[in-house]
């Protein structure tokens, strides 16, 4: 939607984030070092597998960690605010306002015991100088807006009485109630079946050109990647290993991780006996390998990769990639291309 | 329309207890508990000499007297027995609703603290709560009811001094599970102050567990307050209390066949009071569980 971003400000810029939870068997670093910026307007998502630091950076942000995470080290700045250095009470009216989050499970997102109104309009009333009357009048609409037929009664209707599509609606409408500028939405339509999916990805782009707000997109699913980010961080083990443009993500791959990704969505246009996937798992975030995390899985590491880690650097125009070994990448992508095409 | 919506809540909740019959028998015992509380001068009449909550001693003779035409009864120590257990319902349902709602309400405010802040203040919070726990209940009672001196008033801070600690473990318990869900994140996430999050979102997905246990309790407040008084640390003697009935008792325990009346309708008192109170828990038990709600 928004490629010339040249000339524009960042609304969030995160440098070397490094969020560390500290747990009875040791560190965990669960974000280490990441960076990226976010511009008004735009999508940007972030992808990887489960346990990979994706969540815990969105929590950074809004410094919403339990007890045991602490922000070790890095920078926040968000509409020229340095985000670490806010005191708690106002961070508080940051949240709501200018910050908002949707969640994975939109049952258990909704509190059980208030009706969907009572849920949107505690969001109104601690963030917008209105009565109650008028508050239920904005939540109202904003059911209205997010697509729930009889926004009037189902104001009245308590979480478990919607449908799971209906109630993340209602939880997107909590959350763009007070209109903020920036939006989490960590795993959005994980939760809910294929073509729900595609209807609240929709409903996030219409509300985002409505209201113009950025949206931090989380997911593992690279399909919805593809169809509602404008720039991409792929994060691997608690590190970003690729930030691109999303037609550069996909057409023009630097890293084995994302690439494996990419390969590891099934299409329907092969014959395949098995599906692909990337061998081994996630290593324990409490004993990373030295030198590239993804060392461990990669077809392509060598000794190099096992003992020096590689810096995130620029491959091309605004596209960054971590690995030592992107010239063999390049040849199996080459390889596997060539070999689709005859 | 969010009232009627609650009204018709309401209704739906009332309609399953009423057709529950142990909710039934329970809560007509307690209304006629009631009724008797209310009505206790138009029953028993009052102390033409002094305060009502006195038993007015009709005899001055020690020797107990069976129950006749006047006294019901019967009579004890000098005191009318009818009197006193009629008086004595008052009693029960202030002693039972005064600690039970005090030693709750400290149990909820130290367990939500504890529970919602975790680390240290948890820590602290709950070895105070062992101490108390791994005082024998009776004996710290009966020792500062000694200190304190008799009344009913100090058997009732008594209570409530060493009653708070199991509803502190069960709100915090019940907190523990709710604080991790995603909701209390929501909440938070939406820019909601930690006080309010408590009140607002924890505590109504926890509280219903405290309240049956609230009501399963409030009958044996009742019981411990008249054991207290029958060892001679509770109530004023000829205070309008079961117990202090049955603390007349003591000193006939060998001639029990004179004495039966000061055992047997205190006692049947008592027995139906925490019948009543335990019915009724039961029964809120089954109707307010958010999880049976549908």
């Amino acid at each position: 939607m928004n490629n010339n971003n040249n000339h524009k400000k960042p609304l969030l810029s995160v440098k070397d984030l490094r969020t560390y939870f500290h747990t009875e068997d040791g560190i965990v670093k669960a974000v280490d070092g990441v960076s990226f910026e976010v511009y008004p307007g735009e999508t940007l998502g972030i992808v990887g597998e489960s346990g990979c630091g994706k969540s815990v950076t969105a929590l950074s942000i809004m410094r919403l960690l339990d007890e045991k995470g602490e922000i070790a080290g890095g920078e926040i700045e968000f509409d020229n605010m340095n985000v670490l250095s806010i005191p708690e009470n106002k961070m508080r009216k940051l949240r709501g306002n200018e910050m908002a989050m949707i969640f994975q499970e939109p049952m258990t997102a909704l509190n059980p015991v208030y009706t969907v109104g009572d849920q949107i309009m505690e969001a109104i009333l601690l963030h917008q100088d209105v009565n109650e009357k008028k508050a239920r009048e904005l939540a109202v609409d904003m059911l209205q807006r997010v697509g729930i037929p009889e926004p009037g009664k189902r104001v009245d209707e308590y979480p478990h009485e919607l449908s799971g599509g209906m109630r993340q609606r209602a939880m997107i409408a909590m959350s763009l109630s007070c209109n903020p500028k920036l939006l989490f939405a960590d795993e959005p339509t994980t939760a809910l079946d294929v073509t729900i999916q595609a209807q609240i990805l929709e409903l996030m782009k219409e509300l985002q050109n409505e209201y113009g707000m950025s949206i931090i997109m989380i997911t593992h699913d690279l399909g919805v990647i593809a169809e509602v980010t404008d720039r991409v961080v792929v994060m691997y083990a608690g590190k970003v290993v690729e930030y691109a443009d999303v037609n550069t993500l996909f057409k023009e791959p630097r890293h084995p991780y994302s690439w494996g990704l990419m390969n590891a969505i099934p299409r329907l246009d092969e014959e395949k006996e098995k599906l692909y996937n990337i061998p081994g798992i996630v290593p324990n975030p409490l004993d990373f390998p030295e030198g590239c995390r993804f060392s461990t899985r990669c077809p392509h590491a060598t000794d190099k990769c096992k003992t020096e880690e590689p810096p995130l650097e620029e491959v091309g125009e605004k596209h960054f990639a971590a690995c030592w070994h992107i010239d063999k990448l390049l040849e199996e992508i080459k390889r596997v291309r060539e070999g689709e095409s005859a | 329309m969010a009232e009627r919506k609650r009204k018709s809540d309401l209704r739906k909740m009332m309609k399953k207890f009423w057709t529950n019959p142990t909710a039934v028998m329970g809560a007509i015992l307690l209304f006629f508990f009631i009724g008797v509380a209310i009505f206790a001068p138009q029953i028993a009449g009052v102390n033409e000499f002094g305060d009502n909550y006195q038993i007015p001693r009709v005899s001055w003779s020690s020797s107990p007297q069976p129950p006749d035409a006047e006294h019901p009864f019967g009579v004890i120590g000098g005191r009318d027995v009818f009197y006193g257990v009629i008086w004595g319902t008052r009693t029960a349902f202030r002693l039972g609703l005064i600690v039970g709602l005090s030693a709750t309400f400290i149990g909820v405010v130290v367990g939500s603290i504890a529970a919602y802040f975790g680390g240290i203040i948890d820590e602290i919070l709950m070895r105070i709560t062992d101490i108390f726990l791994s005082i024998p209940f009776l004996v710290a009672a009966m020792v500062l009811t000694t200190i304190m001196g008799k009344g009913l008033n100090n058997v009732m801070i008594a209570l409530i001094a060493f009653g708070w600690m199991s509803s502190a473990r069960l709100i915090r318990g019940n907190i523990l599970q709710a604080r991790e869900e995603q909701y209390v994140l929501a909440a938070k996430a939406l820019g909601q102050k930690d006080g309010l999050i408590i009140i607002k979102h924890i505590l109504p997905n926890t509280i219903f567990p405290v309240v049956v246990q609230l009501t399963m309790r409030m009958g044996n407040y009742v019981i411990t307050a008249a054991a207290l008084s029958f060892l001679g640390v509770g109530a004023e003697p000829g205070y309008a209390d079961w117990g202090t009935i049955l603390s007349y008792a003591r000193n006939w325990m060998t001639m029990l066949d004179q004495a039966w009346f000061s055992i047997v309708f205190p006692g049947i008192a008592m027995v139906l009071f925490v019948l009543a109170w335990n019915l009724v828990g039961d029964a809120l038990r089954d109707i307010f569980d958010p999880r049976m709600r549908t």
